[in-house]
């Protein structure tokens, strides 16, 4: 296998690599899909003192795949003087964009499909194509509630965008790099109680919910509002694109929940087999003296595996998934308790209130580290050991 | 409720069944008793409606006073005959705009015009249905009667 | 905003004039509904017009039943007695459904805000109710229960139940029912919607109505109630046995989207409180329920303008005899209708978002506007 894969000339390796990664991601955006339709429609039933899809199988669990396949098969009903490219190809420039976020996202450690190290502005850019996907479908549906739709959709993820970003730039202050592996490092290095979450937890606030937004979720999810726009830019697309659109909404989400989770959860960082194991084996050993030899033979062997590269992976995967669905599960529950929120109060919340608060979040963050270092050589009183952790932590 | 008494001893009073006093006026009299009793407070119309009579048309016009005090509160119905074509009368819905589409109702039922009603046109049935007035006692429907497809074994 | 549409509480087409989001001209069109209930009435006789009176206000059906029946027992006059029980299970199957209608315009318009879940907990009290209602009147949503001169039937066996019945018993007994919604469904509609920091900025100041254009605007219920006005027509002309219980009337101070919203909820616990007097009274006083009618009934001649206390505002009933069996006329003055009537006067300048937030507070049922 070594020899086939280095006699192939460089430039051809590099591309078929690529084409590897992005299938595995696309494949990867697919099984999202599912896991986020599944529990989106479960977990709303079971808020709302209903069962949600009961009969496609295994009571339901197998719903999405049901939806998927129907769509492949459903008509097109396009309406009449639509405008064709605009309303044809804005279901598959969101779905690219949905997927490109997906990118950088590091799942394991040394598992990233590409490792950029201007990762975070990366982000910051792609959340451009979204906005221009949907204003492309709003407008190329040639239907005036899919225009209110699409207009305010534009306008509530531009503003949300910039907001997005301010929230994000007092991790990057505090990991020092750009790059989204370095900063799952950073956490991996700091321990449970220094990932980004505790200091950053306004920055964290802000993410959440400029990232519902962002995501066009409840409570911000005008531009598809259900009960006044019938269904907002979408409406007038029916079989597989509809399913392009839906396929963005949950890729989208599990894409925005990965980068928190990488951001402020700390990634793939987590306990691994080794490490478990090891941990475990001490419980064991501390029961009392008839135990040890289980105990001990527990630990040893937990020692040896921690170096092993592949359990690592698996565990560091399973963690970011968990993560990541732990934030998933976090925007559904605010999805289905809160009521809308109106456009100019949308707007007012961005830019009045949570552009200051991230702001304010970067200045606190980047104060408190200054006067840290600079008391770095004073002899170590109460307050000074106070803004010396305030500053490591920060 | 007196002060009706009073001012327009010629009416014709009656009591209806559950105490509410009914007057009934001239057609020339209706502006000003409706502006009296909006005077003397009764700024709340209930409903505004019409019967028919095989011969002429009622109009009722149904005023109450809104006083959170008060218990036991008697509206006053104010009765216009009308002939039964071509009514015209004066609207009220420009003192009671509640009664705005009450009157397009009665017009839409009954065939009675209001002058300087604001919308005047018809409301629960479409705008320019052409087959008459439907409450009135004498309404036959004309539209076409679709033919019974399958025959009902208790159909006559 | 077409007949088909999401949040119009049925067939309602709204014509809307928007500047960007902004509304500039608003007005309803109606008439979806129309199934010609006044005229058809005609041509029945008196007991077959009350099912017909179900299906204006389907969601309160049996308030609707009791403006029609207790018309038509006043054209009688002296000549019918209605049994005292039958007059206190009128009053504690309408304060029943008083508070499902509530339940449903709470539901629905939450629902028009964006918040799903409230509207399936409306649903899920619903149903309970509706398995009560079955076994008292055999029918789940119309009733056909009321009689000129009583009801059809008794309360069945063990309805009523304990005032001890807990949440497992709510849909077997009514005490099971108002335990459950005293202590479980009112405080979570508190705490879920009226409470939310969100849902308030969507109703607070939107769609003022001023107490003075209340009363111009011929509102009632708890439209008016909402704009500071305390009427209550069960207190202010009081009819069939209301005098007898003890409840207060809430009532908003701004006339806001959110007081509409207020009131009900409130309402809502004040109809529990009269459901609570009436079981009282009913597991100690058994009874007939029909009084002795006629075979055919024919009210003597005479004009009777009955106006009661409905879900959504004063219903009247304008029934006129002429000594045959069938009315010579009745006149349904609906609440939704007249209500209807003020949206385009409060909708201009608001967003279209609060066109629906509007429609939702104003609580209308095109059966009762179109009849």
């Amino acid at each position: 296998m070594a020899e086939l894969w280095n006699s192939i000339p460089p430039t051809i390796q590099v591309w078929l690599l690529g084409f590897g990664k992005g299938t595995l991601i696309l494949l990867w955006g697919l099984v999202n899909f599912f896991v986020a339709l599944m529990l989106e429609r479960k977990i709303s039933a079971w808020m709302q003192n209903r069962v949600g899809p009961w009969r496609a199988g295994l009571h339901g669990w197998i719903q999405p795949l049901a939806d998927l396949l129907k769509l492949f098969v459903k008509e097109y009903i396009e309406p009449r003087n639509v405008d064709k490219w605009l309303f044809v190809v804005a279901p598959f420039i969101a779905y690219l964009s949905a997927n490109l976020i997906w990118l950088i996202v590091p799942f394991a450690p040394g598992a990233v499909a590409t490792n950029m190290d201007i990762g975070i502005i990366f982000i910051a850019a792609i959340t451009g194509y979204d906005v221009i996907a949907i204003f492309m479908s709003g407008w190329g549906s040639n239907n005036k509630y899919s225009l209110l739709g699409a207009m305010r959709g534009a306008a509530q993820m531009i503003s949300y965008e910039v907001t997005l970003v301010m929230s994000i730039i007092g991790v990057v202050m505090m990991a020092g790099s750009l790059r989204l592996s370095d900063i799952v490092l950073a956490q991996q290095e700091r321990g449970l109680f220094g990932w980004f979450l505790f200091p950053q937890i306004i920055g964290f606030v802000v993410y959440l919910i400029a990232s519902l937004a962002e995501l066009n979720r409840a409570p911000f999810d005008l531009a598809e509002a259900e009960s006044e726009l019938v269904s907002g830019y979408h409406t007038e697309y029916s079989g597989f694109r509809w399913a392009v659109f839906a396929l963005t909404e949950y890729i989208h989400l599990a894409g925005w929940s990965a980068i928190a989770a990488t951001l402020f959860l700390g990634g793939w960082s987590g306990p691994t087999l080794g490490q478990i194991a090891s941990g475990l084996g001490n419980i064991i050993n501390g029961f009392g003296y008839f135990t040890n030899g289980v105990g001990t033979a527990v630990g040893d062997w937990g020692l040896m595996m921690m170096g092993s590269t592949v359990w690592n992976w698996i565990f560091g995967f399973m963690w970011f998934c968990l993560k990541t669905y732990l934030f998933v599960f976090l925007a559904m529950w605010i999805r289905w308790t809160l009521p809308r929120v109106r456009i100019d109060q949308l707007m007012d919340l961005g830019w009045k209130f949570l552009l200051p608060v991230s702001l304010g979040n970067i200045f606190l963050t980047s104060v408190l580290r200054y006067i840290a270092l600079a008391n770095d050589g004073l002899p170590l009183t109460i307050g000074t050991y106070t803004i010396r952790l305030l500053g490591w932590w920060l | 409720m007196d002060f009706l008494n009073e001012k327009f001893p010629d009416a014709q009073f009656s009591n209806l069944v559950n105490g509410d006093m009914e007057v009934l006026v001239p057609k020339e009299r209706y502006e000003e008793v409706i502006r009296a009793c909006y005077d003397a407070g009764f700024k709340y119309c209930s409903v505004l409606s019409a019967i028919d009579w095989k011969d002429r048309l009622t109009l009722v016009a149904s005023l109450s006073r809104i006083n959170p005090e008060e218990v036991g509160t008697k509206s006053i119905h104010v009765k216009v005959d009308l002939p039964r074509q071509g009514a015209r009368i004066w609207s009220i819905s420009n003192l009671y705009p509640g009664a705005n589409w009450h009157e397009r109702e009665t017009y839409d039922m009954y065939g009675i015009r209001f002058d300087g009603h604001p919308n005047h046109r018809r409301i629960l049935l479409p705008d320019n249905w052409q087959g008459g007035h439907p409450l009135l006692k004498d309404f036959v429907d004309k539209r076409p009667k679709r033919p019974r497809l399958v025959r009902h074994r208790y159909a006559e | 905003m077409g007949p088909q549409h999401p949040s119009t509480h049925g067939v309602l087409r709204l014509m809307v004039k928007l500047d960007g989001e902004t509304v500039t001209w608003c007005e309803p069109d109606i008439g979806y509904l129309h199934r010609c209930f006044e005229k058809l009435s005609e041509f029945k006789t008196y007991p077959q017009v009350i099912p017909f009176t179900d299906r204006t206000d389907y969601l309160a059906a049996l308030l609707n039943e009791q403006a029609f029946v207790e018309a038509t027992e006043k054209l009688f006059g002296d000549a019918i007695v209605v049994p005292e029980r039958a007059l206190y299970i009128r009053v504690l199957v309408a304060e029943l459904q008083r508070i499902a209608s509530h339940l449903m315009a709470l539901g629905s318009n939450a629902l028009d805000l964006g918040a799903v879940t409230p509207f399936l907990y409306c649903w899920r009290d619903r149903e309970k109710m509706y398995s009560l209602f079955e076994r008292i009147t055999g029918g789940r949503l119309l009733y056909n229960y009321f009689r000129i001169g009583g009801l059809r039937n008794d309360l069945p066996e063990g309805i009523i139940g304990t005032p001890n019945d807990g949440e497992d018993k709510a849909d077997k007994t009514i005490w099971g029912f108002i335990n459950y919604f005293d202590s479980y469904v009112w405080p979570q509609w508190d705490a879920l919607v009226t409470g939310n920091r969100i849902f308030q900025w969507r109703t607070q100041g939107v769609g003022v109505l001023t107490p003075e254009n209340a009363v111009a605007y011929s509102t009632s219920g708890a439209v008016i109630r909402g704009s500071g006005i305390k009427w209550d027509l069960r207190k202010n002309l009081p009819y069939s046995i209301y005098d007898r219980f003890e409840f207060d009337i809430p009532v908003g101070k701004n006339g806001d989207c959110f007081d509409r919203w207020w009131v009900r909820q409130e309402e809502m616990r004040q109809s529990s409180r009269i459901v609570k007097q009436a079981l009282a009274w009913l597991s100690e006083n058994p009874g007939e329920v029909m009084g002795k009618v006629p075979r055919v009934l024919k009210p003597p001649k005479g004009e009777v303008y009955h106006r009661i206390e409905g879900a959504r505002g004063e219903v009247s009933c304008y029934v006129i005899s002429d000594g045959s069996p069938n009315p010579y006329k009745v006149k349904w003055r609906s609440p939704a209708f007249t209500h209807l009537q003020v949206v385009p006067h409060l909708t201009p300048g608001h967003k279209i978002a609060d066109v629906i937030a509007i429609l939702g507070s104003i609580d209308i049922v095109l059966g009762e506007v179109d009849r």
